[in-house]
């Protein structure tokens, strides 16, 4: 054979090698055990690199010391749900931990992605009844618990101290307790320039959780998990949304939307949020936010004051809201019993110290004392946000209210935000609005079950 | 087929086997599953569950998104498209001149082509921001007092998306100047002569002798178009908001398969989209013979 025709085979048997390597795979993963060493490995919403490496670093550190033959492994994703389904998907799990939210449970469970943990709790003496109420539920499709509360998303109102003294109130006990009170502060705070363009307000409410909140505060209701029905068409609901709707009449809703800029989301973690630039006088978002205005506004003299509630009453607290995130472990886990073992300590037995530490509100109620002290220690005594603390933990003593939890998952909050627009422009009226969601939604669902 | 030509087919096929092993494998074969798909309930970590055309016939008749998603591609091809083909002929035409400098304005109109689109996205958030945004500063300085609301508002979102569209018509300017500097003089010298003037020049010379790449552009365009995706999933954050008036096709199509996992429903949408482009190339190449003028008829 010509010796070039020969080298022209070698390089054609050489060019199928990385086929070959592709084939083989690696089957076994991260999660090889080396002898009496387990490898927990941990699919992880990407918080951005200040947070990973709390994870990854210190948290990492600790657990590891306390449990010599466990190592963790943590992956952070782009996009965490589409990690866990592909991971799922391709039948031979690896991971042991994955991190979860309340719209994407129930489709997991649905398609019997993550293993119970109603054992799990039992045998380790964990109780329901121990954490939070409304982030509990989240964690559970029925009677049966899949998933065990991380963090907690109490929401408090920020305000800004400087406006509320120059409209008058006390900045330190605005009184800003009922819907009635918004109203007035509305009213009072409202300033347009000479060109009639929007440049200060009071509550913006204009993003879903706003809706869902007020829905509960109102009496209604959104989900029925028995009857796996969408309830977003409840008379409670459309009253609550009307009045939303008159809320940002008395604005307008496009002046509205221009001053918002680029705020999207209810947790604004942004220096063009217009409570940073001071246009708005409230902020409704989770203690977090501190990071925010330290970073962007250190000068704005800011307050936290509690979700007000329908008519200031205190029983009417338990109509808060609270969202947040849990983990799990996954259908074909190599080590459920290990990675039970890390979730009971990282999120109920050391929950404070975990919560202090990646800035998270602890979802187990007998932990609230300990995160406090922690975060006073962390942030010094006479940092403002620890002296609030305890303000976002009254949310967790009160809060019975969740985000629903449905096999639509995330069509449910896009087409609600799509119902409050259509409500807030006057395309539909509040119940038309709620009406289409709730077929809408209804669809989507029946879908998902294969209905 | 002798035996010698029967051996070189083989050991041709041997040297591109990489490369068909690799087609097959990344085209034919999701081009085909895709077919099966659309005709499941599939969320990809249960298995695929047969329902026939449910998914074609839900899309049609129970899904009020995918009409409004069709509509939002529709308006953005149907103005972008004749927008961008005479902006960017227009600035060929100035580009074809001889001036000092040409080099630099060439290159200047060029540029936007070469910025990712990601990072042309953020850009115009900035650029058209309500309230911060340096177009809506320069409309204050004109006495605007209601200037546009761009991404915030429903009735200028797609304005906003088309205005970046135009923006980066770089390429298709560049392939206009080619097709005009292939246009040969001695046409332009003979019109010279006749006594026409420079609009009878560009209707009945220019706009014929570049007319296939203006057809070129077009089904390009047209593809882009109806593919249309970085742009409003960046600006809208994956929403189609405000209002689903940035829903596109692609960004439905997308929020299905990724967001709620209806692969089978993400795929039979992908499948319509398909058909659609071929149909309407078809169609466009079909009316080509009336309008486009190739040198060597």
């Amino acid at each position: 054979m010509k010796p070039l025709k020969m080298l022209l085979i070698i390089i054609l048997i050489v060019s199928f090698v990385p086929f070959l390597l592709l084939a083989s795979g690696d089957k076994k993963g991260g999660g090889a055990d080396e002898e009496g060493v387990v490898t927990l490995r941990i699919i992880w919403e990407n918080w951005g690199a200040d947070f990973t490496q709390y994870l990854d670093g210190e948290w990492t550190e600790r657990y590891e010391q306390d449990h010599p033959n466990v190592k963790l492994e943590w992956l952070f994703p782009a996009s965490w749900q589409e990690k866990e389904i592909a991971e799922l998907a391709g039948g031979d799990m690896t991971f042991d931990v994955f991190y979860m939210r309340p719209s994407f449970l129930p489709s997991l469970v649905e398609q019997g992605g993550l293993i119970p943990l109603n054992d799990y709790f039992e045998k380790s003496g964990v109780k329901t009844s121990d954490f939070v109420e409304a982030t509990m539920r989240t964690c559970m499709v029925g009677d049966t618990i899949y998933t065990i509360p991380g963090g907690a998303d109490f929401i408090g109102w920020f305000v800004n101290r400087d406006m509320l003294k120059a409209a008058g109130y006390d900045p330190d006990n605005p009184g800003i307790d009922s819907i009635q009170d918004i109203e007035e502060v509305n009213r009072r705070l409202a300033k347009w320039d000479e060109n009639g363009k929007l440049v200060q307000l009071g509550y913006m409410p204009i993003d879903f959780f706003q809706l869902i909140n007020w829905g509960y505060m109102f009496g209604g209701d959104w989900y029925d998990e028995e009857t796996q029905k969408v309830t977003g068409n409840h008379p409670a609901n459309v009253k609550a949304l009307e009045w939303l709707v008159e809320l940002v009449d008395y604005y307008g809703y496009e002046e509205l939307l221009k001053l918002r800029g680029e705020y999207a989301e209810w947790s604004g973690s942004s220096p063009d949020h217009p409570f940073i630039l001071g246009f708005t006088a409230f902020h409704p978002d989770g203690w977090w936010n501190y990071e925010i205005l330290e970073n962007y506004a250190p000068d704005l003299d800011y307050g936290v004051i509690n979700f007000p509630t329908l008519s200031g009453n205190a029983a009417e607290k338990a109509n808060w809201v609270v969202m947040g995130w849990s983990v799990g472990i996954p259908k074909g886990a190599p080590h459920p019993d290990e990675a039970w073992e890390f979730l009971k300590y990282s999120w109920y037995d050391y929950t404070a110290e975990f919560g202090a530490l990646t800035i998270n509100s602890p979802s187990v109620k007998k932990s609230f004392p300990r995160f406090e002290q922690l975060v006073e220690e962390q942030f010094g005594a006479d940092n403002k946000i620890a002296q609030l603390m305890p303000m976002f933990d009254e949310m967790g003593i009160h809060a019975t209210k969740s985000m629903p939890t449905t096999p639509a998952g995330e069509f449910f909050d896009t087409e609600l935000e799509r119902a409050m627009e259509a409500a807030m422009s006057h395309q539909l009226t509040a119940q038309e609005a709620l009406d289409t969601f709730t077929e809408r939604v209804q669809v989507q669902i029946d879908r998902a079950l294969g209905k | 087929m002798t035996k010698g030509e029967r051996k070189k087919i083989l050991i041709g096929l041997a040297f591109i086997s990489p490369w068909l092993l690799g087609f097959f494998i990344f085209y034919i074969y999701p081009f085909v599953a895709s077919i099966y798909y659309s005709l499941t309930v599939y969320h990809i970590i249960s298995p695929p569950e047969f329902i026939g055309l449910r998914n074609y016939v839900d899309l049609i008749t129970r899904d009020p998104l995918f009409i409004i998603s069709i509509k939002n591609t529709l308006y953005y091809a149907g103005i972008s498209l004749p927008l961008g083909i005479v902006t960017g002929v227009i600035i060929a035409l100035l580009l074809n001149t001889r001036i000092k400098g040409m080099a630099f304005y060439r290159t200047i109109f060029f540029l936007p082509v070469i910025v990712p689109f990601a990072a042309h996205a953020i850009l115009w958030k900035w650029i058209l921001n309500p309230t911060f945004g340096i177009v809506n500063y320069f409309f204050s300085l004109l006495g605007v007092n209601n200037p546009p609301g761009w991404f915030q508002v429903a009735g200028w979102s797609k304005p906003g998306l088309i205005v970046m569209a135009i923006w980066a018509s770089g390429q298709a300017i560049i392939i206009y100047l080619a097709g005009l500097q292939d246009i040969p003089k001695t046409l332009y010298e003979v019109a010279d002569i006749d006594g026409a003037n420079w609009f009878q020049k560009i209707k009945n010379i220019t706009l014929p002798m570049i007319s296939n790449v203006i057809l070129f552009n077009l089904v390009m365009g047209l593809i882009h178009a109806f593919q249309f995706f970085t742009q409003p999933f960046i600006i809208s954050k994956g929403t189609g908001r405000p209002m689903d008036s940035m829903l596109m096709y692609n960004l439905y199509l997308y929020k299905q398969a990724f967001k709620f996992f209806n692969m089978g429903y993400a795929c039979a949408m992908a499948w319509l989209l398909f058909v659609a482009i071929i149909l309407i190339t078809l169609f466009v190449f079909k009316t080509s013979k009336s309008w486009v003028f190739y040198g060597g008829e």
